[in-house]
């Protein structure tokens, strides 16, 4: 990506087509004025007021509509912006583009009113993340979690570990740079039970996949012996042709995906190649993809045909091993058979349920049963922020790999070893700076205003 | 009219950062004239009579390893001497001296007289005049003598317009019983610095024949004293004890009642003092729930009747002093000798320095220790000693030395002071330090020594020592490089058994890397490793010890030197660099970073800010 300019830059905020309203936006130093070149009566008018006004060049009028503007740093970008709500036509959009384009203004890149709030500090970036996804967001959830990291929430876990961390440097620091002061940091302070608490925050947030799932997808496979009707199962989720259905087996030979939205959750539906002794290179390839694709996934649909009930193929069953699942006996309607409940299989507890997938009356009771296993996988999701991202995850972990370093400082010093707060402060602060990749940086200046606010210091 | 001599360096002012300065400059071999305002306080300590402590200490050693004085005549002054944080780990250990204060002012005024190139001379400097270019060039005192020279380095401590309160009584003096400078303001006001205010206070001075000492507790020295100056073989005197005892709920009640008199809450001083050196009334009111404060009595000297009570530095009025002392433990029938009082001085806010201390406005003029900001007599003399370096280099024509953050603490104190300013007089900490692990007090020698060859600062004596040392650590690292041990011996399996087993044939460098073995148990196994240098094996026992930490912070290092090669011009056009907020652009505008890490340095440069100047800079 280029570099931030700082000249004017203006683009539509609206989407691309023809449509009742568009908004273009105009931000950096001077905008302001550019908007009062081609509307006058705009002049003068007061930040954050709408107003009617004609855009008008030296050659004819562009359009009629509501102008508003903010001052820097009070708006989006924390520049001066200028917004012209007008007539959504695309000759509309692009005769105001033009106009202000003509004025000296640059077309906007993707992403650049963005990136400079980004810049000027409006958002941070766990913000900035949360803007692009909710921006992205395709299903009611997706949404939800954005909109909450937008406002912060999700930045403020982060700040709020590193808060704590650096108390416990505080702690650590008090005790290196005064120690005549009689502080018994380790003993009063509690430390270890501290660092204990902040690790099993780790080790939850990290271990909790739901927040990166629910931005990414939520992957659900379909696994199943050829021709047991996994790419019905497929066409009826998605309710179109999005695989070819055959009598004959192997017809799926790579991994189909779809997107889904179930109950507001973003589902990738993975139907994947018959599972079967093959000698087809091809086939062959297909049936290990199938099985990865297993592997990743959060539910796997395991499709058997009535006809075999109650053997299972073990060829098929290995990929349920540790696995969240539903087992759809499928063609009942041409081999009726009772059917348990549930059954087990390596301790796991697994539905059963007998469909016709030829009728689309066994749709709601199939999503009756996914939707179930997605309220509970994202149960918690609305109650606390997630990591979405690799990045946000790794960063806990390397924290976690330094707070263990300092764990196992504090329990040798219990021990009755040697205190070595070296060490440990210097554990606690990589700690700290890990955290503050995500959202912002430590600074020695911040470690001593703690300490001193905490403490009764000095001769 | 006026009589004018010419010298390379003049330096004003004759404390902890002006004999420094004037020892290094006279060092590198330029004419260098002190100038002090009294012959007989060269070298006084106003404050506390101890050197050294955490930090503190390790700026000292710093300072003689690149021979500066404060350490040896530190060794030569002390009365008790003791390494904190003992137990803490190396990094953080701080060695500390309780001082003579005669003894310490007679050796460091002996050490001027017998400086080689180095002229003293007493008058108070009045002005200083700047020749045709605008550089400064002579100074003008109030004895009638001039003096001009190619560099100037400014050492004003508390003197500049001194303002010393105690109660409601003030008057004006440099400290207790000085005159202050107060037309030197005016001269540094018309050379356009901004100036601002400061304070820092200091206890009564107690009577010792009047003092109960079979109420406190003693505080002893080092079984083992060891001394700051890595040239020091041997300490000259017997360590005294000092003593402790503390505050009590009656003492808190008398200041409460007496808060309104104190000129700090009665609204007479301006300038901002310490966090870390609370007056007793800061501490009685900011922590209000602690019932007592730790007093230590430190004697002042082995012929001085004086003790110096650390931890209630006052301005209260007299007669509350003498009240609080009367009910302390100890201190019940006790004679107050000398009242404490705060004092308020003008600085430099130290954004107007570059990295070399001289100043950005008036070229060939430096500054250092408190008219810069910082408070402390080891804070003072590191500047000195850099600022005294670099004025002669430039006097000389020779590139400036200067040492960054993961050089020395000393790279850490100039350039926190340089790049972010300070508006409280600046202490040193440990915990100011990004590479702490690596700047320690036992290794100074190592990080600086070299570095001071290069530009010639340091004397024969040291370097044949610092030789010396090289080669005994050498030595040493062959020595148990050399060792290998074969896991299947008899002392294999006892090192295994130790420390959790290993498999292949080690060598004593990796085996003490293993935090269960120590140093001593290997000496036990191997007597060879006895007959090396101690000071080496011990050297190589701390590597060993931080081993994958100090691999890191090497890491860390390499990162911020690459930041540190990219430097900015001075003639930057942030105005013009797309994407710079207007804050940031104003932050850079005010502090002309000379770096990228210097930039990042700077509060409010966002890593977002830094990563644009960065792609700026590398396409330029």
């Amino acid at each position: 990506m280029a570099l931030i300019n700082n000249h004017i830059i203006a683009a539509v905020a609206t989407a691309p087509m023809a449509a009742g309203v568009a908004i273009v936006r105009i931000s950096g130093v001077g905008a302001k004025e550019l908007a009062d070149k081609l509307c006058p009566s705009f002049a003068g008018i007061s930040p954050r007021k709408m107003h009617f006004g004609k855009l008008v060049t030296q050659e004819n009028t562009l359009d009629e509509g509501l102008l508003v503007w903010f001052a820097a740093p009070n708006s989006f970008t924390g520049e001066e912006v200028v917004e012209f709500h007008g007539h959504g036509g695309r000759a509309v959009v692009k005769a105001v583009l033009d106009a202000f384009f003509a004025l000296g203004a640059k077309p906007a890149e993707a992403g650049e009113f963005t990136r400079r709030a980004f810049l000027n500090g409006k958002l941070d970036l766990t913000q900035a993340e949360g803007l692009a996804d909710l921006v992205a967001a395709s299903t009611e959830q997706q949404r939800q979690q954005a909109l909450r990291q937008m406002g912060g929430e999700l930045g403020n876990k982060f700040e709020q570990w590193r808060a704590d961390i650096m108390h416990l440097v505080a702690h650590a620091e008090a005790a290196i740079d005064f120690p005549d002061e009689e502080l018994d940091v380790l003993t009063e302070a509690g430390l270890d039970s501290k660092v204990d608490c902040i690790l099993s925050d780790f080790t939850i947030a990290i271990t909790n996949q739901t927040g990166q799932r629910l931005r990414d997808g939520f992957i659900m496979a379909v696994i199943g012996q050829p021709n047991s009707g996994k790419s019905t199962l497929t066409n009826l989720l998605t309710g179109r042709d999005t695989a070819i259905v055959s009598p004959i087996a192997g017809t799926t030979r790579d991994v189909v995906e779809s997107h889904l939205d179930i109950a507001g959750y973003p589902v990738i539906l993975a139907d994947t190649a018959g599972l079967r002794v093959a000698s087809d290179v091809i086939e062959i390839e297909g049936i290990n993809r199938a099985g990865k694709k297993a592997q990743e996934a959060d539910l796997v649909l395991l499709v058997t045909d009535a006809a075999k009930w109650p053997n299972l193929d073990p060829q098929v069953t290995k990929f349920l091993k540790g696995k969240e699942g539903v087992i759809l006996v499928s063609k009942t309607d041409i081999t009726p058979v009772e059917l348990p409940k549930d059954i087990t299989i390596d301790d796991i507890v697994y539905n059963v349920i007998g469909v016709d997938l030829t009728n689309p009356a066994a749709l709601p009771t199939i999503l009756e049963l996914i939707r179930a296993k997605l309220d509970d996988t994202f149960a918690n999701t609305t109650n606390a922020a997630q990591l979405t991202r690799q990045r946000h995850r790794q960063a806990v972990y390397d924290a976690t790999t330094h707070l263990k370093r300092a764990q196992e400082l504090l329990a040798a010093c219990a021990a009755g070893g040697s205190f070595s707060a070296d060490m440990l402060a210097q554990d606690l602060r990589d700690a700290a700076n890990a955290i503050g990749q995500v959202t912002g940086r430590t600074d020695t200046e911040d470690v001593l205003d703690l300490v001193f606010s905490t403490f009764c210091i000095g001769k | 009219m006026a009589m004018k001599q010419i010298f390379d360096v003049i330096i004003v002012g004759a404390g902890h950062a002006g004999c420094e300065a004037a020892a290094a400059s006279a060092r590198l071999g330029v004419n260098t004239l002190l100038l002090t305002a009294n012959y007989d306080t060269i070298g006084q300590m106003s404050c506390n009579p101890a050197i050294g402590g955490l930090a503190k200490g390790h700026l000292v050693k710093e300072i003689d390893a690149l021979d500066g004085v404060m350490g040896r005549i530190t060794d030569k002054a002390g009365l008790q001497f003791r390494m904190l944080n003992q137990s803490k780990g190396p990094a953080v250990r701080g060695p500390r001296a309780q001082c003579d204060r005669q003894l310490y002012r007679d050796a460091m005024r002996a050490e001027m007289e017998a400086t080689p190139n180095l002229t003293i001379k007493q008058a108070m400097v009045d002005d200083i005049m700047l020749n045709a270019n605008g550089e400064a060039e002579t100074v003008i005192t109030n004895t009638g003598w001039e003096f001009s020279a190619k560099s100037i380095v400014l050492t004003t401590g508390t003197f500049l317009r001194g303002l010393i309160h105690i109660g409601d009584n003030q008057h004006n003096a440099g400290r207790a019983g000085e005159q202050a400078s107060m037309k030197l303001s005016d001269t540094l006001m018309r050379l356009e610095f901004k100036l601002g205010r400061l304070k820092t206070g200091t206890p009564p001075r107690l009577d010792t024949r009047t003092i109960d000492y079979s109420k406190f507790e003693v505080q002893a020295g080092d079984d083992t004293p060891q001394p700051f100056s890595f040239l020091t073989e041997s300490l000259p005197q017997a360590q005294l004890p000092c003593h402790v005892t503390y505050t009590n709920p009656e003492v808190h009640r008398i200041i409460r009642e007496n808060l309104h008199r104190a000129p700090m809450y009665a609204g007479n001083i301006e300038g901002t003092g310490p966090r870390y050196c609370p007056s007793i009334e800061d501490k009685v009111v900011r922590f209000a729930e602690k019932e007592n404060h730790q007093i230590f009595l430190e004697p002042e000297g082995y012929d001085s009747i004086e003790v110096y009570p650390n931890g209630i530095s006052t301005s209260l009025p007299i007669d509350v002093q003498t009240a609080i002392i009367h009910n302390i433990a100890g201190l019940e029938n006790t004679e107050i000798i000398r009242a404490g009082y705060a004092i308020e001085y003008d600085y430099i806010n130290p954004t107007e320095l570059r990295h070399t201390l001289e100043t950005k406005k008036i070229p060939n003029l430096f500054l250092a220790g408190q008219i810069n900001g910082t408070t402390g007599y080891e804070e003072a003399a590191a500047q000195g000693l850099m600022a005294g370096l670099n004025a002669a280099l430039k006097a000389n024509n020779k590139p400036f030395f200067t040492l960054d953050r993961a050089d020395a603490y000393i790279g850490v104190l100039i350039d926190d002071l340089v790049t972010r300013g300070t508006t409280e007089p600046y202490r040193m900490f440990t915990s100011r330090a990004e590479y702490r692990l690596i700047l320690r007090a036992d290794n100074a020698d190592l990080r600086l020594t070299a570095k001071g060859e290069e530009i010639g600062c340091i004397g024969r004596i040291r370097s044949e020592k610092f030789k010396q040392r090289l080669n005994d650590i050498t030595t040493a690292r062959d020595v148990l490089a050399s060792i290998k041990v074969n896991p299947h011996t008899e002392v294999g399996k006892a090192i295994a058994e130790a420390s959790g087993g290993y498999k292949d044939t080690q060598d004593l460098l990796t085996i003490l890397r293993r935090p269960q073995i120590s140093l001593e148990m290997l000496q036990e196994w191997f007597s060879e490793i006895n007959n090396l240098a101690t000071h080496a094996v011990e050297q190589l026992d701390i590597e060993s010890h931080y081993g994958g930490y100090l691999d890191r912070q090497n890491k860390e290092i390499e990162n911020f030197r690459l930041e540190a090669e990219l430097e900015i011009p001075v003639d930057m056009d942030y105005e013009s660099i797309p994407g710079l907020s207007r804050e940031v652009c104003e932050k850079l505008k005010a502090h002309t970073p000379a770096t990228l890490a210097t930039a990042g340095r700077i509060s409010g440069i966002t890593p977002a800010a830094l990563t644009t100047l960065l792609v700026h800079i590398k396409r330029m």
